[in-house]
C-alpha cells in the first residue's frame, strides 16, 4: 500500500499496490454509521464499494472504480460527501423539534373538537396555538337557575338579557318580553287550522247517500238480533 | 478488494462481510434476487459473513456480477437501515 494524499494532510486514505481500489479509514465517533452509509450510496453509480471494519473504532470503506478514475481524487470526494451528510444530519437533529411541531400543528388543523359543556366548535387562537370555546366567556360562567313554577332550567336570552323559563314562556319576541308557552301553543295551533282549510271540499271522504227504507230494515233486524 | 476473492476460471467468487454493517436478513434477501445469476452458499462465523457465489447465466462475467452483487447489498442496507 502506498500513501498518495498523505502529503496534502489528508492521511485517511490508503491506495492499493496496483491501483486496483483504494481504502478510506473512518472514525466513526466523528462520522456515524448513517452518515457513511449516505456518502457510500452517492457513489455507487462510480465505484463499487464495500464497509468492513470495527463499528466502534474504525471503518473501512473499500472503493473500486467502475471506470478509469483517479482513486486519490475519488477517495477525496468521499472525504466530502461525509462532511456534506455530516452537516444534514447535524441540521436535521436541530430542526426535528420543529419539524415535529409544524407536522402536528398541520394534522391538527384538519381535525375539529367540540367544547364538552356546550357542543360548540372549538376555534384555534393563532397566538398560542391552543383551542378555546368561544361561548365559554360568556355562557359557561353565567349561574344555572330554575324555574320557580316547574323546576325546569331557565336559559339565558341575549337579547333580553335576562333568563326565562322554556316551559312556562316562549321565545322572544319583538316587544322584548317572552310570551306564556300557552299563547305561543295556541298560535301554533291556529297556523295548523289555516293548513286545514278545505274550501273546495276535497279532503272530505266520499260515502254514498243511504235510502231511507234500508236505514229503516237494517234497525229493525238488528233490534231483533239484541231481543233473540 | 481485501474481503473478495474472485476466480475467473472456476466461475466463483467469495465474499466475506462483517455482519453489523450487512445484517444477515438483508444479505439473504439480496442473494434470493440474484438466485437467477448465482449458486449461493451462505456461512455464518461469528461477527463475518461468508458467502460463496458459482455463477449459473450465461454471457456475464463472474466479476461484473460479484461487483453489482456487493453494490446491491449497500443499496439495500442504506434502504433498510438508515433514515437519513
Amino acid at each position: 500500500m502506498k500513501k498518495n494524499a498523505e502529503s496534502r494532510g489528508i492521511n485517511n486514505l490508503e491506495i492499493d499496490k496496483k491501483g486496483d481500489y483504494l481504502i478510506v479509514s473512518i472514525n466513526p465517533k466523528i462520522y456515524p454509521l448513517e452518515v457513511i452509509y449516505s456518502a457510500a450510496y452517492v457513489f455507487l453509480d462510480r465505484a463499487y464499494l464495500t464497509i468492513d471494519g470495527n463499528p466502534e473504532e474504525e471503518i473501512f470503506v473499500q472503493m473500486k472504480p467502475k471506470g478509469k478514475e483517479n482513486l486519490e481524487k475519488l477517495g477525496l470526494e468521499f472525504n466530502n460527501e461525509l462532511v456534506n451528510y455530516s452537516v444534514y444530519v447535524v441540521q436535521a437533529t436541530r430542526n426535528q423539534p420543529l419539524r415535529k411541531a409544524i407536522i402536528e400543528r398541520a394534522l391538527l388543523t384538519n381535525t375539529e373538537e367540540y367544547c364538552p359543556e356546550c357542543g360548540a366548535k372549538l376555534v384555534i387562537d393563532p397566538e398560542t396555538g391552543e383551542r378555546y370555546c368561544p361561548v365559554a366567556d360568556r355562557e359557561h360562567a353565567r349561574e344555572k337557575k330554575y324555574c320557580d313554577k316547574c323546576g325546569c332550567e331557565m336559559i339565558f336570552c341575549e337579547e333580553c338579557g335576562d333568563y326565562y323559563c322554556p316551559t312556562c314562556e316562549g321565545e322572544h319576541k319583538e316587544g322584548g318580553t317572552h310570551g306564556s308557552a300557552e299563547e305561543e301553543k295556541w298560535e301554533d295551533v291556529e297556523e295548523d287550522l289555516d293548513f286545514v282549510e278545505d274550501p273546495l271540499g276535497i279532503a272530505k271522504p266520499w260515502t254514498p247517500p243511504k235510502e231511507e227504507g234500508e236505514a229503516n230494515e237494517k234497525s229493525k233486524n238488528r233490534q231483533k238480533t239484541k231481543k233473540g | 478488494m481485501k474481503n473478495l476473492k474472485i476466480d475467473k476460471k472456476q466461475k466463483r467468487a467469495e465474499l466475506n462481510l462483517n455482519s453489523v454493517f450487512y445484517p444477515e436478513d438483508i444479505v439473504k434477501r439480496a442473494i434470493k434476487d440474484f438466485s437467477g445469476l448465482f449458486d449461493t452458499k451462505l456461512e455464518r462465523e461469528g461477527d463475518r459473513i461468508n458467502i460463496k457465489l458459482k455463477l449459473i447465466a450465461r454471457g456475464v462475467s463472474i466479476e461484473d456480477v460479484t461487483y453489482e452483487f456487493i453494490n446491491y447489498l449497500l443499496a439495500e442496507v442504506k434502504h433498510s437501515e438508515v433514515n437519513v
